[in-house]
């Protein structure tokens, strides 16, 4: 059952992923240091100086504590989004789609900024914020899939003498697998956005010159960061679409 | 009941079950929520629950509560669950009281810590009230779960006691409403700001996103392109947007003097709300499209067949059948809005990002929580209010459609 709702997710496909080499290849190359101040210095928007921690530095820092939060947010949102749509539980279920939709309301930077009186300032807060923030579109997600699996396929899995553990394990995670995938993909594009944010709160990464060309009106500076942080999301949601396709 | 329950492209929210079974079910499964909630109930009761300090920035020591506190906290932690056991129309009850409890001791607590203090020392709420009152929303939530119809409103009867609380000023010890106090009028100042940039952003990209999507979508390869620009521009991160936005405008001004004297420049209210708008553009656009183009092809045919002119057709068939899809897209605009303006206190546009932005530069945690609290609360508040517009103007234009 794997292999078939896989393949359909494949065949589903039609065009060639262009992006997968396009925007990594993009964002390699304004790695290279000097090329960005170079194709940035005809717009005549502000000086840019030598960056102190290099660029490529900032953003393996931002690529860090993103695919950390993604690690902890399938290690917990996973198991949540299974407990919760279990028979029995339909409580359970509300309140926690009730709080996935407190977390997709309430402003990124506020939680980042909430996590800071508990943590302290740096990076530790800004995991945090990614976690909490990258929960949402898994577990939506996960308990969506979940609930979504034909109970037909269910009464046969049962009717075969499937446990219930060989019933998820088997059918429920195979056939919610699709939509669940598509939540982590959204979950890790956007927290490469969130962690942008997180450079307000001493994280580092690639919001760091945003927030700094911000505050000192260096247009320049901005936009180094923002173009960066914009092909690695952009290089993320091509990688990521290679396993998740758009739902 | 067969009313099409607005799906944005964000949220896949419950669509509220309304079958007996269900409910039912629903009402089996409270006792879980309950446990859930007496679990950081019981935590929170244990930890400390005040941090005293010198002054705003001193490090503290941490209070814990008097026996006699700790005894009522445990108690109401486990009130609920019995109460859903034995009296389950009165779980609600048992639920609020938890919540008025925490605020209560808080008050009690705080005010208690600063007796015999200097004037400038602070007492700030600690781990153990985050975590009780945590706990004491989830009861709330269980409670309100067993409670059906208008009886729903009495889950939220611990909200006018609590402001009651506030009012009476028996929280006036606690650091964060300290602050408030010293702020005051500036505080007021900054929310009216933040409502009022938010206001005017939804305001002007509403004006511009209408008819650039009615436009758009009655063409086919500009509709196609709408939506895949505004897909890809999705992924982008928010700031970098803010940044890419404020670029074009600083460009503008460094080579038109003219411009920078009439006040437009990279800094202030006019980038921030230049980029705001352009941003709450992009979900309404691309909302709107969506939801003209997902019109049943039967409708309009059946409308023209009546002899509905073309203009007819959009006002009586096409908007009625459209408007929900679409407010779902100017409601999420909308708490986006919130949620970027707290950020453009950095352009230096005010709102209550401003206060954020000082907390964090000065490691002062009670004027994070001022800025940091109401932001979230106004965006929960924003949404509710739209979602409750969206359902209004649906019942009411679902019996002309």
């Amino acid at each position: 059952m794997t292999s078939s709702s896989l393949t359909a997710a494949r065949t589903g496909r039609r065009r060639w992923p262009w992006g997968v080499l396009l925007w990594p290849s993009l964002l390699l190359l304004c790695l290279i240091p000097g090329v960005l101040p170079r194709l940035l210095a005809p717009l005549n928007l502000g000086e840019l100086t030598a960056f102190d921690p290099p660029l490529w530095r900032l953003t393996l820092t931002h690529l860090g504590l993103v695919a950390l939060a993604t690690g902890v947010v399938l290690g917990l949102g996973v198991p949540l989004a299974v407990a919760v749509t279990r028979p029995g539980r339909v409580a359970l279920r509300q309140l926690a789609e009730t709080l996935v939709g407190l977390g997709q309301t309430v402003p990124t930077f506020a939680i980042l900024a909430l996590a800071v009186p508990a943590l302290g300032f740096g990076w530790k807060p800004t995991l945090l914020g990614l976690i909490v923030y990258g929960l949402v579109p898994v577990v939506s997600n996960g308990i969506a899939g979940l609930q979504s699996v034909d109970t037909s396929a269910l009464d046969a899995a049962r009717g075969m003498g499937m446990t219930g553990r060989q019933r998820l394990l088997r059918v429920e995670l195979p056939l919610a697998l699709p939509v669940l995938l598509a939540g982590v993909r959204t979950s890790t594009v956007y927290n490469v956005g969130t962690a942008t944010v997180g450079a307000a709160l001493g994280a580092g990464g690639l919001g760091e010159p945003i927030i700094n060309g911000l505050s000192q009106q260096n247009t320049a500076l901005v936009l180094v960061g923002a173009v960066l942080s914009a092909l690695l999301a952009l290089s993320l949601d091509a990688v990521l679409g290679l396993f998740a396709p758009r739902t | 009941m067969s009313k099409p329950t607005p799906t944005g492209a964000g949220g896949n929210r419950p669509s509220a079950p309304l079958l007996s079974v269900t409910k039912n079910a629903v009402r089996g499964d409270v006792p879980q929520v309950l446990v859930l909630a007496a679990l950081p109930l019981l935590a929170g009761a244990a930890l400390p629950w005040v941090l005293l300090r010198p002054n705003r920035l001193a490090p503290g020591e941490y209070l814990r509560l008097p026996p006699a506190l700790l005894a009522l906290m445990l108690v109401l932690a486990l009130l609920p669950l019995l109460a859903a056991r034995f009296l389950p129309r009165l779980t609600w009850l048992a639920a609020g009281l938890a919540v008025v409890a925490v605020f209560w001791v808080v008050g009690l607590q705080t005010r208690c810590a600063l007796v015999g203090q200097a004037e400038f020392a602070r007492a700030s709420a600690a781990a153990g009230v985050w975590l009780s009152g945590l706990g004491a929303l989830i009861a709330v939530y269980g409670a309100g779960l067993l409670l059906v119809g208008r009886q729903k409103l009495l889950a939220w009867a611990w909200v006018p006691a609590v402001l009651a609380l506030v009012w009476a000023g028996h929280l006036s010890g606690w650091s964060v409403l300290v602050e408030a106090r010293n702020e005051g009028p500036r505080w007021v100042q900054e929310l009216a700001q933040h409502l009022r940039l938010v206001g005017t952003a939804l305001g002007l990209s509403t004006l511009i996103g209408v008819p650039l999507a009615v436009w758009a979508a009655g063409r086919e390869r500009v509709a196609v392109a709408v939506l895949g620009l505004a897909n890809a521009i999705q992924t982008l991160p928010s700031l970098a947007l803010l940044g890419l936005l404020i670029a074009p405008l600083s460009a503008l001004s460094n080579a038109f003097p003219a411009l920078r004297a009439a006040g437009i420049s990279g800094i202030g209210v006019a980038p921030a709300l230049t980029a705001m708008t352009l941003y709450a553009l992009l979900p309404i656009l691309r909302n709107g499209v969506v939801a003209l183009r997902g019109v049943p092809a039967g409708a309009v045919d059946a409308a023209r067949g009546m002899g509905m002119t073309g203009r007819q057709i959009f006002w009586r068939v096409q908007v009625p059948l459209a408007l929900p899809v679409w407010l779902t897209g100017i409601r999420q605009a909308a708490v986006l809005l919130v949620g970027v303006a707290s950020v453009a206190a950095l352009i230096g546009a005010g709102g209550l990002g401003t206060y954020i932005f000082k907390g964090l530069q000065s490691a002062a945690a009670d004027l994070i929580l001022l800025g940091a609290v109401p932001a979230a609360l106004l965006a929960i508040g924003v949404d509710a209010a739209l979602r409750g517009l969206e359902v209004w103007l649906g019942r009411r234009f679902g019996r002309v459609g």
